[in-house]
């Protein structure tokens, strides 16, 4: 007889709370009876101590007291560094473990270890998209990957508010939920960004920069004034290239494929359904292996083909490019 | 679930009144409810004059350094101390800063048992304004 030993859990139903995952776990401990409400009281003495040795230190010990919304944010920085320990264990249970040793100092300063080894690992990250990023001359996306990520990397505060997402990011991504903060925001865009420019880097380029010039013209804009997501605008081509039987990476569309779509999608019983396949012909097609993300940015551009279809403006979403491939 | 305020006066309270052992020598005392109205006074002025502060630092700070003024005897203890707190923390907004904690209280207690000879409306609206003027003039 085989005996298998299996590790019970006793935290498998427990979801942490992006934006306050420590007090998360307080709170299902606290509702499991795994810890009772002194220790909480405790762990919160401990986080108010260390964030008035941070302001002492913060004004050089000039000052016990500064201005309310730097005193919010100090408090919030050493949250935000116990949270970055506790999301740093792969086993839920190792870290309940560990958060009831209640060694709310040791945590603070395991967490500032993780989180500026995870910024030294971003730093990486964002050399590869400064070498990979796309050859196009549109301000938010050059700005943000610039002077703009450049400015988070010189300013992050890994000490006193490393919950604030510093630098200027004005490019949009395909798909962003905005739940994180600080570092994990940062580390979300650079390595979604370095993801949608992957996947734009399977056009060609120089068809890439055509389409966009054309989508930027439609709306009376100069290309380097657009703030919309590039990948979003080549999808909607590839959509319209498999709609028609093309190939995936064909970007063209003439008047008269405008037009066939039209009359594709109008007289289909389920124009969704054909658009729907279509996309996720294209992601299988280009980036199988992030079927998952960008299944998430899907939805909203599902309800902007529809709204272009029933008021009969498909040309708003896809672009004409006048010449037949 | 957690007060920020709740956790900050417990411990404010804690370290006020381990004062005592200092004021005593000087026929000061403070009671668990004078530290109240101390805390309390810290609290409004801080929130009148968009401040925060952990742990009761600048209270016990002026505590030890007007313990041997001249002007205050036990009957207006409290009284004072809370003026001096609420001066103390108009004149740290109004000064940009410019001063740490122990410049501003070692000047406010130069004043008070000085030229101010124990009057705090002097001490504010004169020999302390008089520096305020002269940091506004320099930012």
């Amino acid at each position: 007889m085989t005996h298998i030993l299996m590790k019970k859990s006793n935290y498998t139903a427990f979801i942490p709370n992006v934006e306050k995952w420590t007090f998360s776990m307080l709170e299902y401990g606290l509702q499991k009876g795994s810890i009772d409400a002194s220790q909480v009281e405790q762990v919160q003495i401990d986080i108010m101590k260390l964030m008035s040795d941070n302001l002492l230190r913060y004004t050089k010990g000039k000052s016990a007291s500064v201005k309310t919304d730097v005193g919010i944010d100090l408090y919030n920085g050493v949250v935000y560094t116990i949270d970055a320990y506790f999301r740093s264990f792969n086993d839920i249970d190792d870290a309940f473990e560990k958060l009831m040793t209640f060694n709310v100092s040791s945590f603070y300063h395991e967490g500032k270890n993780y989180l500026k080894k995870k910024f030294t690992q971003l730093e990486l990250s964002y050399k590869y998209l400064k070498s990979m990023h796309l050859g196009i001359a549109i301000d938010a996306y050059t700005d943000t990957i610039y002077p703009g990520l450049e400015l988070f990397f010189k300013t992050y505060d890994c000490e006193y508010m490393p919950n604030i997402t510093s630098g200027m990011i004005d490019y949009p991504l395909f798909y962003d939920p905005m739940k994180e903060i600080g570092l994990w925001y940062c580390e979300y865009y650079i390595k979604t960004l370095n993801l949608e420019n992957d996947f734009c880097h399977h056009y060609d380029e120089h068809d890439l920069v055509l389409v966009v010039t054309l989508y930027a013209n439609h709306y009376d804009m100069a290309p380097e004034d657009l703030i919309n997501n590039i990948t979003e605008i080549l999808i909607k081509q590839s959509i319209a290239s498999v709609s028609l039987g093309r190939a995936v990476r064909s970007l063209r569309l003439s008047h008269e494929d405008m037009l066939a779509l039209y009359v594709l999608f109008s007289t289909h019983d389920n124009p969704e359904s054909v658009f729907t396949d279509a996309f996720y012909k294209t992601i299988e097609r280009l980036m199988p292996s992030e079927k998952n993300y960008f299944s998430k940015g899907f939805p909203p551009l599902l309800t902007q083909f529809r709204v272009a279809l029933n008021s009969g403006n498909l040309s708003h979403f896809f672009t004409v490019t006048n010449a037949t491939v | 679930m957690f007060s920020l305020e709740l956790l900050s006066q417990k411990l404010a309270l804690e370290e006020i009144l381990e004062s005592n052992d200092r004021s005593g020598l000087y026929g000061l005392k403070l009671t668990s409810e004078d530290a109240l109205v101390l805390i309390e006074a810290r609290n409004q002025a801080l929130i009148s004059h968009g401040r925060i502060e952990v742990g009761s630092a600048t209270i016990g700070k002026i505590i030890e350094a007007f313990l041997d003024s001249p002007y205050i005897q036990q009957a207006d203890y409290v009284e004072i101390l809370d003026d001096l707190i609420e001066t103390f923390y108009y004149m740290k907004n109004e000064m940009f800063e410019v001063l740490s904690d122990d410049e501003l209280i070692e000047l406010m207690v130069k004043y008070y048992n000085g030229k101010s000879g124990g009057s705090i409306e002097l001490l504010r609206d004169r020999d302390l304004d008089k520096v305020l003027r002269h940091i506004h003039n320099k930012f």
